[in-house]
């Protein structure tokens, strides 16, 4: 009895390890294709698919905001004049990596683009039709990393 | 509610803008004296005007200000491709 008891517990040990392999390859796919409301925070910087040469070219600052910008954060690039600021923006957007995060006053998606090598950090809205704010943030990659919902690695 | 936008609540409120809806904020990055952060934004009123601030320190009152804030004229027209825009009308019931 003990002989026939070792040979049927044989096969079921095999099957459960099928299964057991079954489901960590299918964990693993999951966690490949996962959007952002999965669980798995690993999102690689630059993820986010936006038509970065369109909103470079097309986003405008609203009413007033470019030269508020520039006399608040101008001395941080330093960024003399609005043209320089703004060229700074679309060049920031182009180059940078592309994530997503949520402005803490309104609640609204934005996204963020950040330049490593030259610490810069430009906020867009979620259409790419605005950019709301381009600076220096003086903790660098802890910065973007912290913000509401930011999906920067 | 965020202290910032306590803060922004408050100076409006100062400034006789009571019932509100701010669209287009950003965080600016700065700390201010106080410890709270910069924030850039608009403000749409009740009556439909809005205005463009900033959230920042007065550094002679040694207090929060709102600087700049500036009106934004025709702004139907300015912002009438911005949903965030459509959205703050929407919550003051103006649409």
């Amino acid at each position: 009895m003990r002989s026939t008891s070792r040979r049927v517990s044989i096969p079921g040990a095999a099957i459960l390890l099928a299964v057991a392999i079954l489901l960590l390859a299918l964990a693993g796919c999951r966690s490949a294709t996962a959007g952002p409301a999965a669980s798995a925070p690993a999102k690689p910087a630059g993820s986010v698919e936006v038509d970065r040469e369109k909103i470079a070219r097309e986003a405008t600052w609203a009413p007033g905001q470019l030269r508020a910008h520039v006399d608040k954060h101008g001395r941080e690039g330093p960024w003399a004049s609005e043209a320089e600021y703004d060229a700074s923006a679309r060049e920031t957007i182009r180059i940078g990596s592309a994530f997503t995060y949520q402005d803490r006053e309104s609640n609204a998606e934005r996204l963020g683009f950040y330049h490593k090598d030259s610490n810069r950090f430009t906020g867009v809205t979620r259409d790419g039709r605005r950019i709301t704010t381009q600076f220096k943030p003086d903790r660098g990659e802890v910065y973007v990393r912290g913000l509401d919902r930011s999906t920067y690695r | 509610m965020t202290p910032e936008r306590h803060a922004i609540a408050r100076l409006l409120h100062e400034r006789g803008i009571e019932r509100h809806a701010l669209f287009l904020t950003q965080r600016e990055g700065s700390t201010l004296p106080d410890g709270l952060e910069a924030v850039s934004g608009f403000v749409l009123d009740e009556n439909g005007l809005v205005h463009g601030f900033w959230l920042a320190w007065d550094d002679v009152q040694q207090a929060l200000t709102l600087a700049p804030f500036y009106r934004v004229d025709e702004p139907e027209a300015r912002f009438a491709g911005d949903p965030e825009y459509r959205a703050a009308r929407r919550a003051l019931g103006l649409d």
